[in-house]
């Protein structure tokens, strides 16, 4: 599990951060690249492992989190709020390099595992996130409104990650 | 009276041009949202359509076996189905093993 610790220590911050609250243009930066880092790993994940189960769910975080980031563009653009990038933003992209230096150093079940342990506990992060700290801050009520509509999709990849990491005996 | 002919010939030819508006069948429709069929379970007769609307951010499918496939129905997407047999049609999204639900066909 050492390996999903940066990654979820940056959100874990944006947690702490709830009392004063990033701006919209800063949630919208975090909301971008969350989506991004978990695009980029299920591409890393897509080209080393050679588990049907694996490969079936790194399909599929690219495309949901590929299909909410066109959204999230999308809306900030007609509402003409440029993402920002915040401390928080910027843990992400840094704990997801140290993530990613980790996950390539490993190969096998190895990998998936350790690919599979850090998406069951980067979406219970990015949960924990959008519950105390994305929503409450959130001013625009269309920017609220879409981190709303997205959550049933982090729980349901949540509980999908859990479904592949039984069933590779963790 | 060659008026009233022409309005008959007319009432006609629009039976005939538009048979959509006459077609048998009542038309249903189950949401795709929060990750959920609704209505989860759905009730209709042989000859009803059945509009499934994607109301998530992120694509799904209506998915059965040859019988009942939609393939990928974006966000903000609809895919229509006509029921043509009796029966009982459990069905998923591909993508998201969690999302169930049933077609009742009577």
């Amino acid at each position: 599990m050492k390996v999903a610790l940066p990654v979820v220590l940056a959100l874990l911050s944006a947690v702490a951060w709830a009392q004063s609250g990033p701006s919209d243009p800063q949630i919208a930066g975090i909301v971008v690249t969350a989506n991004q880092i978990d695009i980029d790993a299920g591409k890393l994940a897509k080209s080393r492992s050679k588990n049907k189960e694996i490969q079936a769910f790194a399909d599929l975080m690219i495309a949901d989190h590929t299909a909410v980031n066109k959204q999230a563009v999308a809306l900030a653009t007609k509402l003409k709020v440029k993402p920002e990038d915040s401390d928080t933003s910027k843990s992400l992209k840094d704990g997801a390099k140290k993530h990613t230096a980790s996950l390539q150093k490993l190969s096998g079940a190895a990998f998936d595992k350790a690919y599979i342990d850090h998406e069951v506990a980067y979406h219970q992060a990015v949960l924990d996130a959008v519950d105390k700290v994305l929503i409450p801050s959130a001013q625009n009520a269309e920017l609220k409104a879409l981190i709303v509509k997205v959550r049933p999709a982090f729980v349901a990849h949540m509980e999908h990650a859990k479904m592949v990491q039984s069933k590779l005996g963790n | 009276m060659r008026r009233r002919r022409t309005g008959r010939a007319l009432a006609l030819a629009a039976l005939v041009l538009s048979p959509g508006l006459f077609a048998a069948g009542t038309a249903h429709r189950v949401s795709m949202e929060a990750m959920k069929y609704a209505p989860e379970t759905l009730e209709l007769a042989v000859g009803d359509t059945v509009t499934w609307v994607n109301r998530d951010p992120v694509p799904h499918t209506v998915s059965a076996g040859k019988s009942l496939e939609s393939g990928t129905i974006e966000a903000e997407r609809e895919w229509k189905y006509v029921a043509r047999q009796k029966g009982r049609v459990d069905y998923i999204c591909r993508f998201h093993p969690g999302m169930r639900a049933t077609l009742v066909v009577k």
